[in-house]
């Protein structure tokens, strides 16, 4: 039995959020999380208490965008570290050229975006295709929402793991599965619906 | 730079949430406190409350995100914590949300029924009106129906969240949409 208010909802599912939690809910909230010695925020402390002391009107605009400075610093260094790391484990491996090594994290970042947005792409068509049919997107959904659990498993285990090239490559080949079930199931639904249309116009004639 | 972000943003966004890193929750905080405020905002109907529980929700959160495997994504952990939450604070408001509004199963023939004669195709859909119809549900109707309608729970999870039969939860569904429908239309 097809739903219209339950189709209606799902396509509008945006629109209907209309409520906002007002502005000093965060600081509210933040004042009773537990207060943390991590380095980070020491560090944000440090340079909050000693930028007033330096006087003028632009010290808040200094503040913030020091901080903000600050934050990227720390951000690309991680990430240096974290690409240069992955880059040095690949070129541990012996069975690997250099070369191709050194791009390789790049090329794993490149194919799961390219892949991911694929994968959105099938996943939006096969909703809109299937908007007929709820109980068989669910059926399908059901598959995909399995494949995508592990998938997120182990990108969670990622940092933790010492040897990140094998990891990244089950992500990638799950990704890969993810497309082939995408296609498959699409493919049903053509079928099905080419059926359908052969049923209707057999019918008018 | 994407792409590179895509691998790392959640993973290391959650990660130094469990650092206990401020900024890092405040990030989170912002990713998904609009969404959650409307979870609430359903469930609860009451705007001050609403935030009460959304505060009371993430400051769970964070102080369970040890807890967080990964086996789904931290939205849905998040979502899950939020509506327990949510229902929890209606329980205290309202000691049987069950009862008062006639769970009882039974009649599910007739309701049925009743159901398919009203004819939803030819009801105009709207989104403000179906906002403002759901508001005015009654508690127990309105409670199933976003859970089903919005956030994507399937009768046997509302029955558990509930502590309710799922066909019980179905038959809500049906008697709370055939009533929104109603208002809808006039």
């Amino acid at each position: 039995m097809k739903d219209k208010l339950q189709r209606f909802v799902r396509d509008n599912r945006e629109a209907f959020d209309v409520h906002e939690p007002s502005d000093d809910l965060w600081s509210r909230l933040s004042e009773k999380l537990p207060q943390v010695e991590s380095s980070t925020l020491s560090e944000e402390n440090i340079i909050t208490n000693i930028t007033p002391q330096k006087g003028g009107s632009d010290s808040p605009f200094f503040t913030k965008a020091w901080k903000n400075l600050n934050w990227r610093i720390a951000a690309s260094i991680a990430l240096v570290m974290g690409l240069g790391w992955i880059g040095y484990k690949v070129n541990q491996t012996p069975s690997i050229p250099t070369e191709v090594a050194s791009s390789t994290s790049t090329d794993y970042a490149k194919q799961v975006s390219q892949y991911t947005h694929l994968i959105d792409t099938k996943r939006a068509e096969l909703r809109q295709m299937t908007q007929s049919d709820p109980a068989l997107y669910k059926e399908f959904a059901v598959e995909l929402d399995e494949l995508e659990r592990s998938y997120k498993n182990l990108k969670a285990d990622l940092p933790k793991n010492p040897n990140q090239e094998t990891v990244i490559q089950a992500m990638i080949q799950n990704l890969q599965w993810q497309i082939d079930l995408l296609n498959q199931q699409l493919d049903i639904i053509q079928r099905i619906k080419s059926k359908n249309n052969h049923a209707t116009n057999n019918k008018l004639t | 730079m994407e792409p590179r972000l895509y691998i790392d943003k959640h993973v290391e966004l959650v990660e130094r949430c469990k650092q206990g890193e401020r900024k890092a929750q405040y990030e989170l905080y912002k990713l998904y406190s609009k969404s959650m405020m409307n979870v609430c905002m359903r469930v609860v109907n009451h705007n001050g409350e609403a935030e009460d529980v959304l505060q009371e929700a993430f400051l769970d959160a964070f102080s369970n995100l040890h807890s967080f495997r990964g086996q789904s994504t931290f939205g849905a952990w998040l979502k899950q914590i939020v509506v327990n939450k949510a229902i929890n604070h209606l329980r205290q408001r309202k000691m049987q949300l069950v009862d008062i509004e006639g769970y009882g199963s039974g009649d599910n023939d007739t309701d049925i029924a009743d159901e398919e004669s009203l004819d939803e195709e030819g009801i105009q859909m709207d989104v403000e009106r179906i906002r403002r119809g759901i508001e005015q549900l009654p508690e127990g109707y309105r409670v199933v129906l976003s859970l089903y309608l919005f956030e994507g729970y399937d009768h046997e999870e509302i029955g558990e969240i509930l502590g309710i039969s799922e066909s019980t939860s179905r038959t809500q569904y049906m008697r709370g949409k055939k009533k929104l429908l109603e208002t809808i239309k006039h």
